[in-house]
């Protein structure tokens, strides 16, 4: 009995918990055990004190499509993880505010291209962007999305996205500003830089 | 109209599961957990199948498949369908809603609704599961294209595919792919755990006082796991589920439908996760055994061993063959053992086994290589300690940062056993004092005066 009154108390403590990570939105981290978190390093920084403020400026762009794209927010130049959250994307979860925002972002390259469409996937801003990769593939299933690992030459490929921070590069078109990064054409049959064609 | 692909394919499992069992084990109770196994697994064979001959799927495919069963299946009668554990006797009265099944409930309607919100999701729904259900969803198969290329490493492309398969048909053909159907489809598979590890406790010769606690009490462990480990859209309550549902076999070896439960659980260990093809082995291993007469020969053993293996076969075959045709095996899985990693961990093992996720109840495995003293669990006892022993066999061997390893991953691989463990404490407590008090559970009720107790397994034959 009195197993079966401490398993509930335990059972109703976690349910509120995995509520109030939620309600606390990006600042929730995982409900992965305490001590193997501590143990992992794989809780992110506290978040700064102007993210609630870059937080909700998102979400009123996010309301209103007329607006520009927030990562104007960050500069000419910028870095749209600025703005979407210094947090890794291995530790975001469906309801991040990053994936919110991932997800318009990428309802946006779903309009820009075509069903049959490859897509180069690069994100500069982070050691490893395999995550992020994942998190875009499963977003837009609808397009085949290619690692920039796994493409070095970019042949074959239509678009180029780079999450977070623009690219530089010969091959590539003028840019497409998005809500997370920036979309590029990629010009066929051009060298990269230090090839010979 | 996204929230009837789920509901749909469930129902057509349940359909197929139950059309198979009454036609090829004619003689094997079903219960709901078994047949939506069942239906589960016949489903991923046929699945498998089109894509070794290069067919598309279609999200129609399940229903036909049931109707098709059922329509092959339709003189056959079988065994009353009961709602559980008709396996070892138990009458329906038994086994209907009681206050241990509504708290099960309760954790089950609690972490679904977590679930479907977004709110409780694991990563590797993102990563692995639900990345994979999508695209295959979209590709109308397996997509070799994602599961090739090396960065597709956190896919575990080597994996076996039914949840993908199950997620994949749960999206609702030319709808917004969407969270919510797929995490309600994830969930249904953890209601099935859920009831069967009910089936597994009321073949345990508890009292129906002990079996509700014990139920109510392991649910709500379990559920309170699920929410730490953030389980909806993983893989492991499959596992976990294929195992309870051994358990009444491997505790009644030579019981009706023993043979066909065995052979379903193994097939859904094997079509679950990598880790499930070895717990398959060590059942179906377990349970020929088991079920050895003392002077059988052992190739008649053997052979009682393959001819419940054929489902097991069925989906494993063509699984390695399109992994090893496509190199998808990860170089990450096989390493030479190094004993000097396994002591580097053991201490990170140790904390697991006390660590807050478990609450201290993981060391509930420790008490498996007493459970080999106890008779009648010896064997269910063996095929834990033996998955026990592989998880850590795999700990010292991947070539990968092995404590990091533990800390993700072992907590996790626990909850494959722990259910099957706690059920098995349970009743190998309840079997000795009632022994010592010199009448059994499950005797008392073989002479028929059961009015306070389950049953205790049907006599062999």
């Amino acid at each position: 009995m009195l197993l079966v009154a401490w398993a509930a108390w335990r059972f109703v403590a976690q349910s509120w918990a995995v509520i109030a990570a939620h309600r606390a939105g990006d600042e929730r981290t995982d409900s992965v055990e305490p001590d193997a978190r501590k143990s992992t390093d794989r809780l992110p920084a506290a978040a700064p004190s102007g993210e609630h403020a870059d937080a909700e400026r998102a979400r009123r762009e996010m309301a209103d499509p007329g607006k520009p794209p927030v990562v104007e927010a960050a500069g000419e130049q910028g870095d749209a993880t600025a703005t979407i959250g210094p947090l890794s994307p291995e530790i975001w979860r469906l309801d991040s505010r990053a994936v919110r925002i991932l997800r318009r972002c990428l309802n946006q390259v779903q309009l820009a291209t075509a069903a049959d469409a490859t897509i180069v996937f690069a994100a500069p801003t982070f050691d490893d962007s395999s995550f992020a990769f994942a998190w875009v593939e499963y977003l837009l299933p609808e397009r085949r999305f290619v690692l920039r690992a796994d493409l070095a030459d970019w042949r074959g490929a239509d678009w180029l996205l780079s999450y977070g921070s623009p690219l530089v590069d010969r091959r590539l078109a003028a840019g497409q500003r998005l809500f997370c990064g920036w979309l590029y054409a990629v010009e066929p049959g051009i060298p990269a830089a230090g090839e010979t064609k | 109209m996204t929230w009837l692909a789920p509901l749909l394919l469930l129902a057509s499992l349940a359909v197929l599961g139950d059309a198979l069992l009454r036609r090829l084990a004619a003689h094997a109770p079903r219960s709901l957990p078994l047949t939506l196994a069942a239906g589960a697994v016949a489903l991923h064979a046929v699945l498998l199948a089109l894509t070794l001959v290069g067919l598309r799927w279609h999200w129609a495919m399940a229903p036909a498949l049931a109707f098709a069963a059922l329509l092959w299946a339709r003189r056959r009668t079988g065994p009353p369908w009961a709602p559980a554990a008709v396996v070892e006797g138990v009458t329906r009265r038994r086994l209907t809603f009681d206050w241990s099944a509504g708290v099960a409930a309760g954790v089950w309607a609690a972490i679904a609704g977590l679930a479907v919100r977004g709110w409780l999701v694991n990563p590797d729904f993102v990563y692995h599961w639900g990345l994979k259900a999508r695209k295959f969803a979209v590709a109308g198969g397996l997509d070799f294209a994602l599961l090739g290329p090396p960065s597709g490493w956190h896919l575990h492309p080597d994996y076996p595919t039914l949840l993908p398969e199950l997620l994949a048909l749960s999206t609702w053909p030319g709808g917004k792919s969407v969270e919510g159907p797929l995490l309600l489809c994830a969930m249904a598979l953890f209601a099935a755990f859920l009831l069967a590890l009910r089936e597994a406790l009321a073949v345990a010769g508890l009292t129906v006082f002990a079996r509700r606690y014990a139920y109510a009490a392991i649910a709500l462990v379990c559920g309170t796991f699920a929410l730490v480990a953030e389980l909806p859209g993983n893989a492991d309550p499959l596992v976990a589920w294929a195992l309870l549902l051994a358990v009444p076999a491997l505790l009644a070896p030579a019981s009706p439908g023993a043979a066909a439960r065995v052979a379903v659980a193994a097939a859904l260990a094997a079509s679950s996760k990598i880790e499930g093809v070895p717990l398959a082995c060590f059942v179906l291993g377990g349970w020929a055994l088991a079920a050895r007469a003392p002077a059988e020969p052992w190739r008649r053993t053997l052979r009682g061993g393959l001819a419940v293996a054929w489902p097991f076969a069925a989906v494993t075959i063509p699984w390695l063959w399109i992994n090893v045709a496509h190199h998808l095996f990860s170089p990450q899985n096989s390493g030479t053992f190094d004993f000097e990693r396994f002591r580097g961990v053991a201490p990170e093992l140790g904390r697991v086994l006390v660590g807050g996720a478990w609450s201290g109840l993981a060391l509930a495995v420790l008490a498996l290589p007493a459970l080999l003293l106890w008779r009648r669990g010896r064997w269910a006892a063996a095929v834990c300690l033996a998955q026990l022993a592989f998880y850590l066999w795999v700990y010292a061997t991947a070539p990968v940062d092995s404590l990091r390893y533990v800390q993700w991953s072992f907590s996790r691989l626990l909850f494959h056993l722990l259910p099957a463990v706690f059920v098995l404490a349970i009743a190998g407590a309840a079997d000795i004092l009632g022994d010592r008090r010199g009448s059994s559970p499950g005797s008392s009720i073989a002479r028929g005066s059961d009015d306070e107790r389950s049953p205790a397994p049907a006599a062999p034959g």
